[in-house]
């Protein structure tokens, strides 16, 4: 039945995001006033990172009005980039009626499952990337929409993730703008979470680190900042700040939520942006977290959203000359003959 | 994505009950249970020649495992654990001290069997290398044992804590304010990873499937990396 239906929904979704319906809803949006892309003075970048409120859009003129409204509130001063959240791409799905109504019967079988038997076998995961086929133009229409918010405010704009299929795998794919809305980078999570893997998503291979007028940018997504071999990499590759678009399906929790950026900006001397996907505790998904800009210890005090269940915007400036020129004097000690001994062990190389 | 290893499964421990380390001030047997005793630092560094042999007289003379801060041996800084039938002495691999400014480096995290689980020893600033507490975790370390100095709180995140999350291991930490365990979020109630008195290895265990960290390795990608992990 789900390969009856899933086709179906996926032809319904193409015909709402057709260009000429895209295309439309930008012309009913009031005329920019932002001027050309103005290239970094004296190396300073301004960045704004959101935190996005996820709303279950009835229709496409809602979902840009409100992504627009997201770019103005981003945009309010001479911004460089713009960074949105893991998984937004995805909001586009609730266009859909059947989308809005399984979100409503996902959270009535979350609370029935909260009272379950816990020793019960789990329902299987559903394999996504055998259903995904249907979907796949979400990803070249949802870049397509992205490219026209960059170009409308002349900013490099991190798109945060959506699913992408390719030679039959699915990834959660971050995808990097430039002003003029040209795709200059792309990343695919590098760490899956479980219910990632048992959803048969493909984990990417390389780390990306895009060479820009406003620094040279490392791209990873949510749970790659667990990790701190993936800030270790950028920071070999020569990234200045790394962009981390997350979308965390848990309760918030300070000290579970410290577990990620914090630690590996310390660590690795980069500075980290965070872009956060939450909800309202009324929403049928749980989405928490904190969009924030993470420095190392050492180097200044970090900035985080004071809420991790509402909409909000956090905006730095960061002077490029600076960041390069600092080093830490406690984390990143030299020890080759350490390092191949942990290489060997970490990459199973007898 | 291949197969990674658990690490965290492959441990077996001998002793059911919590592991207690008890930090002590002074060489004196306390009357008090322990699972082993940690000389607690008074000092950055412990420069007496005769020190090692004073803890090993101690150890044979009340038949106890002890854990002690950081001296200098041989030429290097290094902490020690000792045992009636065991020495483990750990070089810091690292981390130096600009009031020893020629001691040489170690070059490997020893993961030893102590009688409650896999353990291994930390010294100092190398709490801060990344490298070292997934090494060690790598090969089946449980528990770490770190002496650090500088113990206040944003140091602790920073360091033990941090590679507590990374690692899923519990980290024994000794300092200017004393000792204190630090580990995994989710071991602890209040998910701080601080505030217990013993670690419950079986706890740990089974604790790691709240956040199997391991099982999200992505070796190809390190691979494809190697010359800039190495650096």
């Amino acid at each position: 039945m789900m390969q009856r239906i899933v086709p179906l929904l996926g032809r319904r979704l193409q015909k709402h995001l057709d260009d000429s319906i895209i295309n439309a809803c930008f012309e009913q949006l009031p005329s920019a006033t932002h001027g050309d892309f103005i290239s970094p003075l004296h190396n300073k970048v301004t960045i704004s990172a959101l935190q996005i409120e996820l709303i279950k859009y009835t229709n496409l003129t809602q979902w840009i009005k409100d992504v627009d409204q997201y770019m103005k509130e981003a945009c309010v001063e001479q911004t460089h980039l713009v960074c949105f959240p893991e998984l937004f791409g995805l909001s586009l799905l609730f266009l859909l009626l059947p989308f809005r109504m399984g979100l409503k019967l996902n959270a009535l079988l979350s609370k029935k499952k909260t009272n379950q038997d816990p020793k019960k076998k789990p329902a299987p995961s559903i394999n996504v990337a055998a259903l995904w086929e249907s979907f796949d133009f979400l990803y070249h229409k949802y870049m397509y929409i992205m490219s026209k918010f960059a170009q409308r405010y002349h900013v490099y704009l991190s798109t945060g993730t959506v699913w992408v299929l390719e030679s039959g795998r699915i990834y959660n794919r971050h995808v990097l703008l430039d002003p003029l809305g040209k795709v200059i980078g792309t990343q695919d999570k590098l760490h899956l979470v479980k219910e990632e893997i048992d959803m048969g998503f493909s984990t990417g291979k390389t780390l990306t680190v895009v060479k820009t007028p406003i620094g040279n940018i490392g791209l990873c997504v949510c749970m790659d900042a667990t990790y701190f071999e993936t800030f270790k990499v950028a920071s070999a590759l020569g990234a200045d700040y790394m962009l981390v678009p997350i979308g965390n399906m848990e309760h918030y929790d300070h000290y579970l939520a410290y577990r990620g950026v914090q630690s590996r900006v310390s660590e690795t001397s980069l500075i980290g942006i965070k872009s956060a996907l939450v909800a309202k505790s009324t929403f049928p998904l749980l989405f928490t977290g904190k969009a924030g800009v993470y420095y190392p210890m050492e180097y200044k005090e970090s900035v985080e959203s004071r809420t991790y269940d509402q909409r909000d915007c956090i905006r730095v400036t960061l002077d490029l000359e600076d960041i390069r020129s600092f080093h830490s004097n406690i984390f990143c000690l030299p020890n080759k003959e350490f390092n191949g001994k942990y290489l060997r062990v970490l990459i199973q190389d007898t | 994505m291949s197969k990674v290893a658990k690490p965290m499964e492959s441990l077996k421990t001998s002793k059911p009950h919590p592991v207690t380390i008890l930090g002590v001030k002074e060489l004196i047997l306390p009357d008090k249970d322990f699972d082993a005793l940690l000389l607690l630092p008074v000092e950055p560094i412990i420069q007496s020649e005769d020190f090692l042999t004073r803890v090993r007289e101690f150890v044979k003379a009340n038949q106890v495992s002890l854990f002690t801060p950081i001296f200098t041996y041989m030429n290097q800084l290094v902490m020690a654990y000792v045992a009636p039938d065991l020495e483990i002495i750990q070089p810091a691999c690292f981390w130096s001290d600009p009031t020893c400014p020629s001691a040489e480096l170690g070059t490997d995290v020893t993961v030893f069997a102590a009688p409650w689980g896999k353990t291994a020893l930390c010294v100092g600033g190398d709490v801060f290398q990344p490298q070292y507490a997934r090494t060690a975790a790598l090969k089946g370390c449980q528990i770490m044992i770190n002496c650090l100095w500088q113990d206040d709180e944003s140091w602790l995140m920073a360091g033990p804590w941090s590679m507590a999350q990374g690692n899923s291991i519990a980290l024994y930490v000794s300092g200017q304010s004393g000792g204190q365990w630090v580990a995994p979020c989710q071991l602890t109630r209040d998910n701080s990873g601080f505030g217990l008195e013993a670690i419950d290895l079986e706890e740990l265990v089974r604790s790691y499937s709240l956040f199997p960290v391991f099982d999200s390795l992505n070796r190809d990608f390190y691979r494809q990396y190697r010359e800039e992990l190495l650096r």
